[in-house]
């Protein structure tokens, strides 16, 4: 099978929850299982988050080329470009499928920002929406539309639950409260614990088991 | 009255062309200092509106709408070419046809025309487009009368201006309004230049040389 349009992930989440390790965790261990990736990161002030990943996967492990990972200034309003008006995010992705059409995955962080956040459709196929431990086991119950509606909930630093007297049973039975049906998964990025089984979310959820464009040459 | 519908969805802040994460060189200027108060903002936009978005944008929105009228595809390619190389700073040329791109594509998604068709092809084949251009397209697309194409741009400006100032904190939300009401008589003047594509200029030195340190910014709120 292949899909008719290159397949796009998004991920929101709080700021320092872990999105943009998330992704240089993820994007290797897709790499291993033959996918390609691009990625576009919005930040809301600086490049940073871009230039870490660029650092990360073009320059240390040479798994993506230096121009697939591009880093979008959002004008102070994150939400505003990946939700209102994801123009200019969509017109990078445009040039991405042009340039690069043997990519499996594009992948679109949005900038940190707060519970509310929504990816526009055309934007993103899959929201996956990042929290951490760190924030208290509170967060999942919290709800906001990002915990609630996503695709994929991810509760990512669960080795520091420890440290600041945080309940993951909490966290996991507030998640299936109020989540229902909508699967959670929790990870330590840092150590890479759990990435496995959301990149296996994700090759299963969004590109449907196909085979990487490169196995099919 | 549809015309004046038309007018406010294709001026709307919601309109998504993505020029509300432009500053058009507010954002570097008020870090050096230069634009730091209302008024200075308000000087800055008048400037820009008499030198840069009059001569040359407005020109080319009214000029674009026209060539669509007679759906006169090679003045269109040659006015995007002229545009492409009077807008020589990279940060900025690239963000009017990546919005020019989207605003096109995005009118073509619920209005039919020949040459809006036409132009959201070329922009994709090309990797061109305008802004300016595809306001003045769209603006016959949707049955807009012909100075329409230039008031919008010179609006568009200003309001995606006010929205900088805003998020950078140089204005208050009142003075957004007094100054946008107070810019009214520049506003209308820069989308009545007359000129030809020949004719085109702009000249607003200090403005380009704070976008182009703009482009290796290392923090900015802003694309431009």
């Amino acid at each position: 099978m292949v899909l008719s349009r290159i397949p796009r992930i998004g991920i929101g989440g709080p700021v320092g929850s872990g999105k943009s390790l998330l992704i240089e965790r993820m994007v290797p261990i897709l790499h291993d299982r033959g996918y390609t990736s691009g990625i576009i990161s919005n930040d809301v002030i600086s490049k940073e988050d871009a230039d870490r990943i660029r650092s990360t996967l073009s320059t240390k492990l040479g798994i993506v080329p230096e121009d697939l990972v591009v880093g979008l200034a959002t004008g102070g309003c994150p939400h505003t470009a990946v939700r209102e008006d994801p123009s200019m995010n969509l017109a990078v992705i445009e040039e991405m499928e042009q340039n690069h059409p043997e990519l499996d995955i594009i992948i679109v962080e949005s900038g940190g920002d707060n519970i509310t956040t929504t990816f526009s459709p055309m934007l993103a196929d899959y929201f996956m929406y990042v929290i951490d431990v760190a924030g208290g086991d509170k967060y999942p119950r919290k709800g906001g539309l990002g915990i609630q509606g996503c695709d994929l909930l991810v509760i990512n630093k669960i080795d520091l639950a420890p440290y600041v007297d945080a309940s993951l049973d909490v966290m996991k039975k507030d998640s299936m409260r109020i989540r229902g049906q909508r699967p959670f998964l929790m990870a330590d990025c840092r150590h890479n614990t759990g990435v496995d089984s959301i990149v296996d979310r994700i090759i299963s959820d969004i590109l449907f088991d196909q085979t990487p464009k490169a196995h099919m040459q | 009255m549809r015309d004046i519908l038309n007018m406010m969805q294709l001026c709307d802040s919601m309109f998504p062309s993505g020029l509300f994460s432009t500053s058009n060189g507010i954002e570097s200027m008020y870090l050096a200092g230069e634009i730091t108060s209302a008024r200075d903002l308000e000087e800055f936009c008048s400037t820009y509106l008499q030198n840069q978005v009059g001569p040359t944008d407005c020109v080319a929105a009214t000029l674009a709408y026209k060539y669509a009228t007679t759906h006169d595809t090679e003045r269109i390619e040659e006015l995007d070419q002229k545009m492409a190389a009077i807008k020589t700073i990279q940060e900025t040329r690239k963000a009017h046809q990546r919005s020019g791109m989207q605003t096109a594509r995005c009118a073509a998604s619920f209005v039919k025309h020949d040459t809006l068709g036409w132009y959201v092809q070329y922009v994709a084949g090309t990797k061109r487009g305008s802004h300016p251009i595809a306001i003045g397209i769209c603006c016959r697309a949707m049955g807009l009368d012909g100075r329409r194409a230039s008031l919008a741009t010179s609006y568009g400006f200003v309001s995606a201006s006010m929205g900088a100032g805003l998020r950078l904190g140089i204005i208050h939300h009142i003075e957004s309004q007094q100054i946008m009401s107070a810019l009214q008589p520049e506003i209308l003047r820069a989308a009545e230049y007359g000129y030809t594509a020949e004719e085109m200029w702009q000249f607003c030195p200090q403005a380009e040389i704070m976008q182009m340190s703009h482009e290796d910014m290392d923090a900015k709120m802003f694309i431009t």
